[in-house]
């Protein structure tokens, strides 16, 4: 696992931030996130956005995994606001960029068919199939795209609202565009204006690696300090008084350099409540815990993610503090108290805060 | 006083040497409005072929008739919510039967009674409510009342288990 795969995850839920470059690697024609774009609405202390990707290009907003991989599964929920009059729409590529070229392509047709293709644009694509399944127009459908890239045991895999029968299942077909048997970016964006929300994908090396289903992404907001003393022990800027460091980090988009908590002393940490999560029906698949950090003297730093549940911690790899704001992640598979995949219940606790905690510890 | 005031701004920035200013998890978990292809997909289905209240709320006679055959032979557990609406989180009912009576009588009365039933009607979560109501359009349900067997109607009550008689008034 390496580059954006952290324990062989990724997640992109969109409400993080408004900042269309801290999503992409690089883009192309024009996106936006805001609320309105959001698969659902937000439940009260929750962050609920999407991105929409205007149409007019094939493959405009491209992320860079940092790794190669022979095989991944992505899931993303999407909503096409117009089909196409012809043709057909990319939905996603599977993108090799040392040679420059996509590898498959998953698109829209007229009809709302999903096809899966070989190469891109500029290569030339081949159809590789054409589900019989179809989605709607102007409304959210969620894929489960598993693709392997070879030129003879290649598998492009398609399922769509989270029914485990695929609605287009290829294997043993060529899916090498390239003269390399990995992809290592994926692009979003088609021909047609189509809105993107729920982004996960799985590096297909850690403990979840297969399809996690038809997921939503939730993202709290952090609404009070732990509810432990002492676990929040960083200095503040500006001052915030006991139980009320939480105020200087839970803006919505991060105001960077605005409000912060600092800290220098090793082992010294700031651990944050959540709002609780309102349904009380679903598997949690993992969480994934993202800070906004900075270092802001000569000294090399490092610091690490932490999560809390039902008073048990559990520290996330240590992270090289940058020089400049940068979001970085953790994700936690498990809850700590229990070593087995969070629940809603662990999560949420008897209230009205969540139990899990979230935070951040200074390594050295 | 020129070098003092270049000074401060580094001083101050020194003492910053890790710093966050937000946390955020993202909590990856299942879709609560998803349309279909739950756990409870084929428990729906079947329930659907057997109980057509459900969702289909203008079912024939036969079709009840049908519900009570198979309960007769074999006790089948079986769903039917007690409220169907748009969104998750709705309570519904399982209903579960053992009873025996005539069901031929049944089917050609307007308004039956089974005082001989019994019926455990529980409410549970309301998730497959919603993926019932995505799947069809929505119609006005036709009466189903439960009443103890003192007559007064049940207000099911979470995870409450009754003992009633169950009647159908077309």
């Amino acid at each position: 696992m390496s580059g954006i795969f952290k324990s062989g995850v990724f997640s992109q839920g969109f409400d993080k931030t408004t900042v269309i470059n801290q999503v992409f690697t690089s883009i192309t024609g024009s996106a936006t996130i805001n609320s309105s774009f959001a698969r659902f609405v937000a439940p009260t202390g929750f962050i609920s956005q999407g991105m929409q990707i205007t149409g007019g290009g094939q493959g405009q907003g491209q992320l860079a995994f940092g790794t190669q991989l022979t095989t991944m599964i992505l899931g993303i929920a999407l909503k096409p606001v117009t089909f196409p009059a012809s043709g057909n729409s990319f939905l996603l590529e599977f993108m090799d960029t040392v040679a420059g070229v996509g590898q498959v392509t998953i698109a829209l047709l007229p009809g709302g068919q999903i096809q899966a293709l070989r190469g891109d644009v500029l290569s030339g694509l081949t159809s590789l199939g054409i589900s019989t399944a179809t989605i709607p127009v102007n409304a959210y459908s969620q894929l489960q795209v598993q693709v392997t890239i070879s030129t003879t045991v290649g598998v492009v895999e398609i399922l769509l609202n989270g029914n485990p029968s695929p609605i287009l299942s290829l294997t043993g077909i060529n899916t090498q565009k390239t003269a390399n048997t990995f992809t290592d970016a994926v692009k979003l964006g088609g021909a047609v204006t189509t809105q993107y929300d729920d982004w996960w994908m799985l590096d297909k090396t850690g403990s979840l690696n297969t399809y996690l289903g038809d997921k939503v992404v939730r993202t709290p907001l952090i609404t009070a300090d732990s509810a432990t003393v002492g676990l929040n022990n960083w200095s503040t800027s500006p001052s915030q008084s006991t139980g009320n460091h939480y105020l200087n980090i839970n803006e919505n988009p991060p105001n960077d350099g605005t409000s912060f908590n600092f800290s220098a002393t090793p082992g010294t940490r700031e651990s944050y409540r959540t709002s609780q999560i309102v349904q009380s029906v679903g598997a949690i698949s993992f969480i994934n815990v993202f800070g906004r950090i900075q270092k802001d003297d000569g000294t090399a730093r490092t610091i690490a993610l932490m999560a809390r549940n039902s008073n048990t911690d559990a520290t996330g790899d240590t992270i090289s503090d940058p020089s400049s704001w940068a979001t970085v992640n953790t994700p936690f598979l498990n809850s700590p108290a229990t070593s087995a995949p969070w629940t809603i219940a662990g999560y949420n606790g008897a209230g009205p805060q969540s139990d899990a905690e979230f935070g951040i510890t200074v390594v050295s | 006083m020129p070098l003092k005031r270049t000074t401060v701004p580094v001083l101050l920035r020194s003492c910053l040497p890790a710093a966050v200013l937000g946390i955020v998890p993202e909590i990856i978990v299942n879709t609560p409005q998803g349309q279909t292809y739950r756990t409870f997909s084929h428990v729906r289905q079947e329930v659907l072929k057997l109980q057509p209240a459900l969702i289909d709320s203008y079912a024939t006679f036969s079709v009840i008739t049908g519900i009570l055959t198979g309960l007769n032979s074999s006790s089948v557990n079986h769903s039917c919510p007690r409220l169907v609406g748009l969104c998750a989180g709705i309570s519904m009912g399982s209903v579960y039967s053992q009873f025996s009576s005539n069901l031929p009588a049944f089917a050609s009365k307007a308004t039956t009674t089974l005082s001989s039933s019994r019926f455990e009607v529980r409410r549970t979560c309301g998730y497959f409510t919603a993926t019932v109501t995505k799947t069809s359009p929505h119609r006005l349900s036709p009466v189903y009342s439960c009443k103890s067997n003192d007559g007064k109607a049940i207000e099911l009550e979470s995870h409450q288990t009754v003992s009633h008689d169950w009647e159908y008034n077309t």
